[in-house]
């Protein structure tokens, strides 16, 4: 190209400076028209499918079921019983106790294994990783049921222990127990717990160990001191995600659980809706779950706040600004 | 602040070959939530000039050039090419292309695909396009990479391929966002004088940002310098670095003493000022509607390698000399940077080359010609 | 860097690593093990040496019936979540409403809450309705349980193609603009090539999850069952090895998707 011709061209213009406008140059010139049309299909959508039968689930709790048929009279009948007698409350607490318990167990696995990860293994480490944490998008049915052989009286564990010479007959208490569902839950949610406990031990910056090191505080202390509260809010969402997806687990207590199984709520809410055919009293059962639900995570979002340093903070902290050239502000 | 920029040099309409500037921003604002970003910003840019927008971080100048690429509508205010104004058409109906900072290089693209981006986009035919892309490439030196991802390129070449990206479309305006401020100091200085060489080899209108003030000295042909979103002052680099009109001006570009002073009378084009006990004449250039008051307060600019050191107070009628004590003496390796203070407190730097050497704690005085010695506004 | 000294403290932490692993994957290999098992009846000892069970499933119509059901299922989940997710995605990160904190939280909602929660308040929606559970089929297995599923599995495409947005490049689509392509070029030709990673990813991922989908899915179900609820079937009335057959199948073809899901995740966060 040279100089005479490049002029010369550029002296032309491809472009008009005042194009053509179209119905569409309107609707960009207008903020929040753009923004309606532009949400309109996810927004409709989500309200449709999740905001109204959620919303409806909370009117049927206050409907009333007279003679097998559910009448549409708003009535705080549901919740007196509820509340009323032990039976609800009493499942509830039952569940949340196994849930507490699978929560820690769960966090008791997971977090060596994170820290292994994050911090020991060298090699290799993504495929580890992955090999964690494929049994969680895995058949949860497969899982569960897994433990219906393993426990059976005629099961794996059972069959161990007798060739091993520690029993003589089959321990019938293994299956059909609360042990039982504890330790199939403990099994399901020990790799969802350990996700956000590594993800936050990987992104403790080696340095800030190091500095540990260098001002005379042993492994353990520096663990202790530093690794641990800095991995806090991993800890605590990978609590929160096993405490609330256990209490709200159906399958594992249906499966395993035998004549104790009922006492679960989620199992509440499949018989009401089932076999029992209240339906009233279910959505306010699920009501009052939701209700927990949004609390618990609320509260733990609460904490997370108080207690989490955001990744930067942490880089800025440990290595100094490295002088982001050209990444001034405008 | 619109009053300067119609001033400085004669910018509206200058070099505008079709008669009239090529594209002209008018009382132009730009409002972010309370933030006022541009304010009444106007300002007229004559076809085939090289403009820099010059500003600090926050002055309104990268949201200036967002205004007039399309991806900022403004507040109020119109943006004209050839007369017709530009408000609502978004970008890809403007005849403007832009240099992005972080250069923005499709990353799934070959750089060849990349070039050709522009053109594939307009429905040129698919020969010329290879023909346009290969003369691109080859403007900016970079045709054996044509085939290449540009995760693989270096910084510098990736900012080159940026220009061909964008100039292969033959802008009437080419919009270059701070472009050099990723590479280090001796690239920058090279490719500094490549832009400019190719904008003149090109013809075509750049309008270039930094917050470099060397860069826009060395590179434009006027430089307009803003300030919370107001332009401070518009001219030839010549212009703003001889007749700065404001403190800041004079500050922002290049390096320079600002003194206080009371003025005497103002008498046949020379100011007189009183600088701790001393009377110096400044020209007075600016044609204000009034001439200055007895009693004033206004400041001085002249500028360190203007000051020469002499140990009497004796001067020629065409110079103007203030005492002082040394305070200080840096070597910088071509000349002498020495620090003095004056009488009245104020801070001085001079540059010596030769001459008599001084000590620190010597009694030394400043003097400089009176046609280099500048009024600025506070 | 770590130097590999063998002292108690790290050799006793490589050990409880091992053993947690272990734990993971004992009760699946059970299964597998299982699926070759010699008796009809699930005990111990084990007798591995058949494939007879995989044989079984495999002539099991009902088990058939149910594999296609769900794999239609699962199908058209993917493109309802795509065709909503995407879009929603975009939504999230780019425009500012009033709710849209509201709004954000609602979409989460299916996938922290427990599933039988979901599950019921759409049955009570659809009966609300007097939308029939078995309506749509044989086309497909009930339009409520199909758009159950599109309403729990919208979020986790929602939510993994925003986090993508949220790393995307801005000035990639300012600069396409910038060369004359409109919003919708710019969004075939350099948006979605660059996010195609992650949409890819969150499709398989909703995939497999919708084939395992047993809470909602267990009360929006009409007359013909998906694969998870006729293995449930199976499981109350009597274990045969037949179904640990169908189950490892399950199990290795989840393994197989989530594989290439978690590639596809990798190559998107090298690009950025």
């Amino acid at each position: 190209m040279s100089a005479p011709d490049a002029r010369a061209l550029a002296q032309q213009t491809p472009l008009a400076a005042g194009e053509r406008r179209t119905i569409l140059d309107f609707v960009r010139t207008r903020p929040r028209l753009k923004v309606v049309l532009g949400s309109a299909i996810p927004v409709t959508w989500v309200v449709v499918t999740l905001l109204l039968p959620y919303a409806l689930l909370l009117v049927h709790s206050f409907w009333r079921l007279d003679n097998g048929v559910i009448v549409h009279q708003l009535t705080l009948e549901n919740y007196r019983r509820l509340f009323g007698t032990s039976l609800y409350p009493a499942t509830i607490l039952y569940s949340g106790g196994v849930a507490l318990q699978v929560t820690i167990f769960a966090l008791l696995l997971a977090y060596p294994l994170a820290y292994l990860l994050a911090f020991k293994v060298t090699r290799h480490r993504n495929l580890l990783y992955m090999a964690v944490i494929i049994p969680l998008w895995v058949s949860y049915l497969v899982r569960a049921y897994a433990w219906k052989i393993i426990l059976g009286q005629q099961g794996v564990l059972n069959g161990l222990l007798m060739a091993a010479g520690l029993t003589h007959e089959p321990v019938r208490a293994l299956l059909y127990s609360r042990g039982a569902v504890v330790l199939a839950l403990t099994h399901i949610y020990t790799p969802f717990a350990l996700m956000p406990i590594y993800a936050v031990l990987e992104s403790i910056p080696p340095s800030l160990k190091e500095a540990s090191y260098d001002l005379y505080a042993g492994r353990w202390r520096t663990f202790w001191r530093v690794v641990f509260p800095l991995s806090f809010p991993g800890v605590l969402a990978g609590c929160t995600f096993a405490f609330v997806l256990s209490m709200g687990d159906f399958l594992a207590p249906q499966l395993l659980g035998g004549s104790d199984s009922a006492l679960m709520v989620s199992n509440l809410v499949w018989s009401l809706f089932g076999v029992a055919y209240n339906w009233p009293l279910g959505a306010a059962v699920s009501t009052v779950m939701l209700a927990l639900t949004l609390g618990m995570l609320a509260l733990a979002a609460r904490l997370e706040q108080r207690w989490s340093f955001s990744s930067r903070e942490r880089e800025a902290l440990s290595a100094g600004a490295t002088g982001a050239a050209g990444a001034a502000a405008r | 602040m619109s009053a300067a920029g119609r001033e400085g040099g004669g910018s509206i309409g200058s070099g505008g070959g079709l008669g009239g500037p090529l594209l002209e921003l008018r009382d132009l604002c730009k409002r972010f939530g309370g933030h006022l970003a541009v304010d009444h910003l106007s300002l007229a840019i004559a076809a085939g000039e090289f403009l820099t927008v010059l500003g600090a971080s926050g002055s309104g100048k990268t949201t200036t050039l967002r205004l007039i690429a399309g991806f900022e509508q403004p507040t109020t205010g119109a943006i004209l090419m050839d007369g017709v104004d530009l408000a609502g058409l978004p970008p890809f109906k403007r005849p403007v292309n832009t240099v992005f900072q972080q250069y923005a290089l499709f990353p799934h693209m070959t750089v060849a695909e990349n070039v050709g981006y522009g053109l594939v986009m307009r429905h040129v035919p698919r020969p010329e396009i290879a023909a346009r892309v290969a003369a691109a490439l080859g403007m900016v030196r970079m045709k054996e990479f044509a085939g290449r991802s540009p995760k693989t390129l270096s910084g510098g070449q990736q900012q080159r391929v940026a220009l061909a990206r964008a100039l292969v479309n033959e802008p009437r305006v080419l919009l270059l966002d701070e472009p050099l401020g990723a590479l280090d100091l001796k690239l920058r200085r090279a490719m500094q004088l490549e832009l400019k060489q190719l904008q003149q080899q090109v013809g075509i209108t750049f309008i270039y940002v930094t917050h470099d003030q060397e860069e826009a000295l060395t590179m434009s042909d006027r430089i307009a310098l803003m300030r919370d979103g107001r332009l401070e002052q518009v001219g030839s680099p010549r212009e703003m670095y001889d007749r700065p009109r404001t403190r800041y001006v004079a500050d922002f570009i290049g390096e320079t003493n600002l003194i206080e002073g009371t003025v005497v009378e103002e008498r046949a084009g020379r100011v007189s000022l009183r600088i701790a006990d001393r009377v110096v004449r400044v020209p007075a250039y600016d044609r204000e509607a009034e001439p200055r008051r007895e009693g004033e307060r206004v400041s001085l600019s002249v500028r360190p390698e203007s000051m020469s050191l002499a140990a009497g107070s004796a001067a020629p009628t065409d110079e103007n000399v203030l005492p002082g004590t040394v305070t200080g003496i840096v070597y910088a390796g071509s000349a002498l940077r020495v620090h003095l203070r004056l009488a009245d407190g104020s801070a001085i730097v001079a540059h010596q080359s030769d001459g008599v050497r001084f000590s620190v704690g010597d009694a030394a005085s400043v003097r400089w010609q009176v046609e280099r010695g500048v009024l600025v506004r506070a | 860097m770590t130097t590999r000294t063998r002292d108690p403290i790290t050799t006793s932490l490589w050990m409880v690593g091992a053993l947690v692993f272990a734990f993971i994957y004992a009760p699946i290999a059970v299964v597998i093990a299982y699926s070759f098992h010699a008796d009809a009846i699930i005990a111990w000892p084990l007798h591995l040496g058949t494939w007879r069970w995989y044989g079984a499933a495999w002539q099991d119509t009902g088990m058939r019936d149910a594999a296609v059901a769900s794999i239609k299922l699962a199908l058209i989940a993917v493109v309802i979540a795509l065709c909503v997710g995407v879009p929603g995605a975009f939504v999230l990160d780019r425009f500012h409403f009033p709710g849209k904190g509201a709004f954000r939280q609602l979409v989460m909602l299916p996938l922290i809450l427990p599933g039988i929660i979901t599950g019921v308040a759409l049955l009570s929606y659809f009966s609300l309705l007097h939308l029939s559970l078995s309506s749509g089929f044989p086309i497909v297995p009930g339009w409520p349980v199909v758009i159950g599923h599109g309403a729990a599995l919208t979020s986790v495409v929602m939510t993994q193609v925003f986090a993508r947005l949220q790393r995307f490049d801005r000035s990639l689509e300012e600069a396409s603009a910038d060369l004359y392509a409109n919003e919708w070029r710019t969004f075939w030709r350099v948006t979605l090539p660059t996010i195609r990673s992650a949409v890819l990813g969150a499709a398989l991922l909703v995939f497999t999850l919708s084939l395992d989908e047993i809470a909602v899915t267990f009360f929006l179900i009409g007359r013909q069952n998906t694969l998870p609820l006729q293995i449930w079937g199976l499981l109350r009335r009597g274990i045969t090895p037949e179904v640990n057959a169908v189950a490892t199948v399950i199990f290795l073809v989840s393994v197989a998707v989530i594989i290439l899901w978690t590639r596809l995740i990798d190559e998107a966060s090298v690009r950025t």
